[in-house]
């Protein structure tokens, strides 16, 4: 069963099968783990949401849809980041927690071009492509994403105007779309000017 | 005047935009949760784009150095995992597959073994749970209570809720110990052991939970570690037996060697 790729763990787990939940442990912990200590700082909390996350794999590995084009790996990540994020807000920060698009879930479905891009994306890659946004832009989503601030929260805590936060968002976002698809080896010459375009057969 | 101010939807857009980057950080409050989701039913631009923006952030989860959990981590999740599966799929008594599950399943073996059955009344437990209650302050002001395993940091479980148990053993067990821990998340009881000793030939360590006085079987403990999804509040107490092997009994044929009391003190005297 080791030699399974993720789809086909994620399909046995949504069967049923415990082993297939464990190999998939086995694969991601030390990513997942990283991630939630990044956020949380304090490992018995950083175990805590990666057990939770774990375990709402399990719990929805069948609502997993390989076909509107996510990956294992970003999916877990996600659910990983989510969870590091409630908790460190529930008990570190002690803000209301964030909601989450539940019932828009189900609409979302990633474009071709990006399941090439996500699926093999690896830290230099996102490091690079990171380095490249000015401090600002940067800041501003690392404080999003690893500390779980809202735009209001940053603005308060930057002492920022709210429009320039969301500023900073929008165009440090645009530029690490562009500078992923850039970088992709197969798909870097065939976008437009705006990185959202490429030829249908490349998938 | 017919139609909108172009500027308008400009702005709207704008807005929208906005919130997509929050909602791909998972960072938006109930207001705009809503708002945006009444806007992505719409647009397909903007689903399009939150999924993008959606890809994006996973990739910033790989900003961060991988680092290695605790060995027990892996053994929480099997756990409780397979304490899921045994709660769903029971069991039923006289058709059981053994403690080590069906070789042809591709399922681990369980750690936990559910026994199905009629709830049967045992009218000295109700009795036993209060007493045991009333010597379990005493064991923890005393410091007899078992050391507790160091399974996390020691701040660690902060929204766990450790449950104090009483402990009657025949023989005292060097180096025995124990932490019975309650999830509120996710309504689970993980009890952990280390140096347990197996339970006599032909007997497993069965696990009740009280209600009303009566014990209902949850499954008999193969391993270091037992989970069980349950809703605390339900129940009075959470306790041991030995039993004959290797499915247990329908109801207990022992008096408990581990009770843990899970109804609060103030309760439980008045």
């Amino acid at each position: 069963m080791a030699e399974l790729n993720d789809v086909d763990l994620i399909q046995a787990a949504a069967r049923g099968d415990a082993n297939a939940l464990m190999l998939l442990y086995d694969r991601y912990n030390r990513l997942a783990f990283g991630l939630a200590y990044r956020i949380l700082g304090n490992p018995s909390l950083a175990e805590e949401a990666v057990q939770d996350a774990y375990l709402q794999v399990w719990n929805r590995a069948s609502s997993f849809d390989v076909a509107r084009g996510s990956n294992v790996r970003g999916w877990l990540m996600t659910i990983v980041h989510n969870r590091s994020i409630d908790i460190r807000r529930r008990d570190i920060d002690h803000k209301p927690a964030h909601v989450a698009l539940e019932d828009a879930e189900h609409l979302l479905s990633v474009p071709d071009v990006w399941r090439d891009v996500s699926a093999t994306l690896t830290q230099e890659t996102m490091r690079s492509a990171v380095a490249t946004l000015p401090y600002d832009q940067r800041r501003t989503i690392e404080l999003a994403f690893f500390e779980g601030l809202s735009h209001g929260e940053i603005a308060e805590q930057e002492d920022t105007p709210l429009g320039t936060v969301k500023g900073r968002m929008r165009l440090g976002l645009k530029k690490l779309r562009t500078v992923l698809i850039d970088e992709h080896p197969l798909l870097g010459a065939d976008q437009d000017a705006d990185g959202r375009q490429f030829r249908s057969e490349v998938v | 005047m017919n139609g909108v101010d172009p500027a308008v939807n400009d702005r709207r857009d704008q807005y929208f935009q906005e919130l997509l980057g929050a909602a791909a950080f998972g960072t938006l409050s109930a207001a705009e949760a809503s708002e945006l989701e009444g806007h992505l039913a719409t647009s397909a631009a903007a689903r399009a784009e939150l999924a993008e923006l959606r890809l994006i952030a996973g990739g910033l989860a790989l900003l961060s150095e991988p680092a290695r959990p605790s060995i027990d981590l892996r053994n929480r999740i099997e756990h409780v995992v397979m304490a899921d599966m045994a709660w769903m799929r029971p069991t039923p008594i006289g058709n059981a597959h053994g403690a080590n599950g069906d070789a042809n399943s591709g399922i681990v073996p369980l750690s936990t073994v559910p026994v199905a059955g009629a709830k049967q009344p045992t009218p000295l437990w109700r009795p036993y749970v209060w007493a045991a209650a009333a010597a379990l302050a005493l064991a923890v002001l005393s410091g007899i209570a078992l050391d507790r395993l160091g399974l996390n940091d020691a701040d660690s479980a902060i929204e766990r809720e450790t449950i104090a148990f009483d402990l009657n053993l025949p023989t005292p067990i060097p180096n025995l110990s124990a932490e019975l821990v309650y999830d509120p998340d996710d309504q689970l009881f993980i009890l952990e052991t280390e140096n347990m000793p197996p339970a006599p030939a032909d007997s497993v360590y069965q696990v009740w939970l009280i209600q009303d006085g009566v014990p209902e079987p949850v499954g008999v403990m193969n391993q270091s570690t037992f989970a069980v999804p349950a809703a605390r509040d339900a129940y009075q107490a959470f306790a041991i037996t030995v039993e004959p092997g290797p499915l247990g009994s329908e109801g207990p044929t022992t008096d408990p060697f581990f009770v843990a009391p899970l109804i609060d003190e103030g309760a439980s005297q008045s």
